[in-house]
């Protein structure tokens, strides 16, 4: 048999070790569950609640007028004539949720029961009317008070190749495939971990080695677990779309649109996280192969390495365009969380995806080889854990 | 006599100071059940790691023919390995497990599935076929590691310490299979300390204590070349004096085995009319059995001869002491 037909069944054994239908489904359940729960929680909330506002009275509005929008919490109770005493007693029954008595464009009481949840919206209704109220007694025109008080304008224009969207939703989709990219790695890693530590308890190890290569072993792990952890994204992909699909049915507004997801933009995205795994996964391999115990073992927590380059690929939500984030899109351990961001938010150049690929490609097989070298002496070593000088000689003399 | 299929010349393997293996040499022949005996640390592990191609000698050469062309080392699918430690897939059913192992071996998948079905059928586990591991008893996880080392039906195989954690029966189970295995024309080489087994299956032995050869040959060849002739044991009443005995001629070696016990190695071919006369005129005899020196006692004393040599001069001591 043919090494690479031996390659193909090692990572056709280690995928399937890993691939349970059944927590698939719930995995895709639980995350459409999940989507569909933030979508529609808004509306849920309001219906759970009745779709009742914080009913809040105002005394001396005349003071400071001020508006709240349709959407708000609050709902202004006219003060019908009652007394002060009576309303703090209409409070104190909850007929009411708080009483606000203004005493000057400055200064004003809130009486409530408990600290009310819309605190925040109340303060920035009257700090808006407070602000408008100063400019009013400031002497201006009518024509600088109105250009002073009218929001800022700005025309968004958008390319005709470009799908128009608010760039929230870019935020939203870039941050999403970060994330996704790092379920990916996280679970593909995880299944390595325990894979070979699981194999090296279970004295697997001395039994496959005598029928394969280390080298072979490496690579059909790395293969098939890289899948798995492919798996493991459309999984959960598929269920944020399930639930963003059936919900748009029901009318829930969404916040990205699917004509943002283009083909090419998806096969670019998983052509950065399918390069991510096999990278990390080859990484950890050699590492987890070294390793005696996964409880006491201080190697365990390089595990949490890869988390390093997705924090550095958030930075590139807020400035994709600077020099720094075009290096680290196209540096191997950084540019398959980074690339795939930029490739929402901005306009990459052919070549800086191309050589991302390239590098990548290029640090993967690297890898491989010295990552073979250390999982062949480290899977069959027992009792000692190698040190990192060591693990280097082996690199060195092979 | 049959071609040999495995040649070993002059083999050493060192672990930082230590020497492991120390210039092994020795062949194994097609078809024969050969037998690697040693006491624990005597470097049998070690050996069977460097033939299965696991690690690599320091020194020596390792050279196998079996399919007539010299190789430094065999095919996956000539060969058969069961390792000393064990281990198989526990969160998997075990009829997946035989098929994986069976594909590393060079077989297609139905043709592993279908192997794996009959040696479940033949060891009494069909119906456990799609269990876990973990739900076997020890015995039954043992055949199931065997089926593994032997499923894809290799030329050759190395168990390393087969019958370790068997109960008797099963013991007897696994003699019976290894000889079937070499009725079918396999070549077995196996690594085990419990001599009995081993006496009951090899027809070649090779003894090694330390890295180093101590005996080799058939069980027959072993016994003339340590002189081993019969085990004389006396029982004694009163104070067991063992000192005249050990300084006979025909006396190999002879120690205390119980408090009113004597365990005598008389060399072959010598004659115990003098001996027995001595014992008579020294000891109160009670009772005397003769047998024909075991594969464990010739074990014992090449390989504790130094051990057993310095016990006896302390017995002795003691005695002298107490007197």
């Amino acid at each position: 048999m043919n090494n690479l037909r031996m390659i193909y069944e090692v990572a056709r054994w280690e995928f399937l070790r890993f691939f349970k239908v059944r927590d698939l489904i719930l995995t895709l359940l639980l995350t459409a569950f999940g989507v569909a729960f933030v979508l529609w929680s808004g509306p849920l909330i309001n219906w759970v609640s009745g779709g009742s506002k914080a009913k809040v009275v105002v005394l001396n509005q005349e003071i400071l007028p001020f508006q709240l929008s349709a959407e708000s919490a609050i709902e202004l109770v006219p003060e019908a004539g009652r007394s002060d005493d009576e309303w703090r007693a209409a409070v104190g029954r909850k007929e009411v949720a708080g009483l606000l008595i203004l005493s000057s464009i400055d200064e004003a009481e809130l009486y409530v029961n408990k600290l009310p949840t819309w605190q925040a919206e109340l303060v920035a209704a009257l700090t808006s009317a407070r602000r408008e109220a100063r400019l009013k007694t400031a002497n201006l025109s009518a024509h600088e008070l109105n250009i002073l008080l009218a929001p800022y304008q700005i025309d968004i224009r958008y390319h005709e190749a470009g799908g128009k969207p608010a760039q929230t939703a870019k935020y939203i989709f870039a941050a999403s495939f970060i994330i996704l990219v790092l379920i990916g790695v996280f679970s593909g890693m995880s299944y390595m971990f325990a894979g070979i530590t699981g194999e090296k308890q279970l004295r697997v190890t001395e039994q496959v080695v005598a029928a394969i290569s280390p080298q072979t072993w490496i690579d059909g792990k790395i293969l098939g677990l890289s899948a798995m952890a492919l798996v493991s994204v459309l999984n959960l992909g598929g269920g944020a779309l399930l639930a963003a699909l059936v919900s748009r049915l029901f009318g829930a507004s969404l916040p990205i649109t699917l004509a943002m997801i283009h083909p090419i933009l998806l096969l670019q995205y998983l052509t950065m996280a399918i390069l991510g795994f096999l990278l990390w996964l080859t990484f950890l391999a050699a590492i987890a192969a070294t390793i005696n115990d996964p409880q006491t073992s201080t190697r365990s927590v390089i595990i949490l390495l890869p988390a390093l380059p997705i924090g550095i690929a958030f930075s590139a939500l807020k400035n994709p365009d600077t020099w720094l984030m075009k290096l680290l899109g196209m540096f191997p351990f950084t540019a398959p969380a980074i690339m795939p961001a930029r490739l929402v938010l901005t306009d990459v150049a052919w070549w800086e995806f191309l050589a991302a690929m390239v590098f990548l490609l290029g640090t993967i097989w690297l890898l491989r080889r010295a990552a073979g070298k250390i999982f062949g002496v480290g899977v069959l070593m027992y009792g000692k854990e190698p040190s990192w000088r060591e693990m280097w000689r082996w690199v060195r003399e092979a | 006599m049959s071609r040999e299929i495995l040649y070993v010349d002059a083999v050493e393997k060192g672990f930082d100071r230590v020497k492991a293996v120390d210039g092994l040499t020795f062949g194994v022949r097609a078809g024969e059940i050969f037998a690697l005996l040693g006491p624990n640390g005597a470097g049998k592990s070690t050996t069977v790691r460097m033939l299965t191609g696991i690690i690599r000698p320091d020194r020596g050469t390792i050279r196998y023919t079996l399919t007539g062309e010299r190789a430094a080392a065999p095919a996956p699918s000539q060969l058969g390995y069961l390792p000393e430690e064990r281990g198989l897939y526990k969160d998997q059913p075990i009829i997946s497990t035989l098929t994986y192992f069976g594909v590393q071996r060079g077989m297609n998948r139905p043709n592993a599935a279908r192997a794996a079905e009959q040696w479940l059928e033949r060891l009494e586990l069909r119906d456990r076929a799609q269990d876990k591991l973990d739900a076997l008893s020890k015995g039954n996880q043992q055949k199931v590691q065997f089926i593994a080392s032997i499923l894809h039906r290799p030329s050759f195989a190395v168990l390393d310490e087969p019958f370790s954690g068997l109960d008797p029966v099963n013991q007897d189970t696994f003699l019976d299979l290894i000889r079937e295995l070499r009725a079918d024309g396999m070549t077995v080489l196996l690594s085990a300390h419990q001599m009995q087994l081993v006496e009951r299956i090899a027809d070649r032995i090779l003894l090694i204590d330390r890295g180093r050869e101590v005996l080799k040959g058939s069980l027959q060849e072993i016994r003339q070349q340590t002189r081993a002739g019969n085990k004389i044991t006396l029982k004694v009443a009163g104070e067991p004096r063992i000192s005249m005995l050990a300084g006979h001629s025909a006396v190999e070696s002879a120690r205390l085995t119980a408090a009113d016990e004597i365990t005598m190695l008389v060399r072959d071919g010598e004659s115990l009319s003098e001996l027995l006369v001595l014992a008579g005129e020294h000891l109160e005899i009670t009772g005397i059995h003769s047998e024909q020196t075991s594969l464990h006692d010739i074990y014992v004393h090449a390989v504790g001869r130094k051990e057993v040599s310095d016990a006896r001069v302390g017995e002795i001591a003691e005695m002298e002491v107490s007197r």
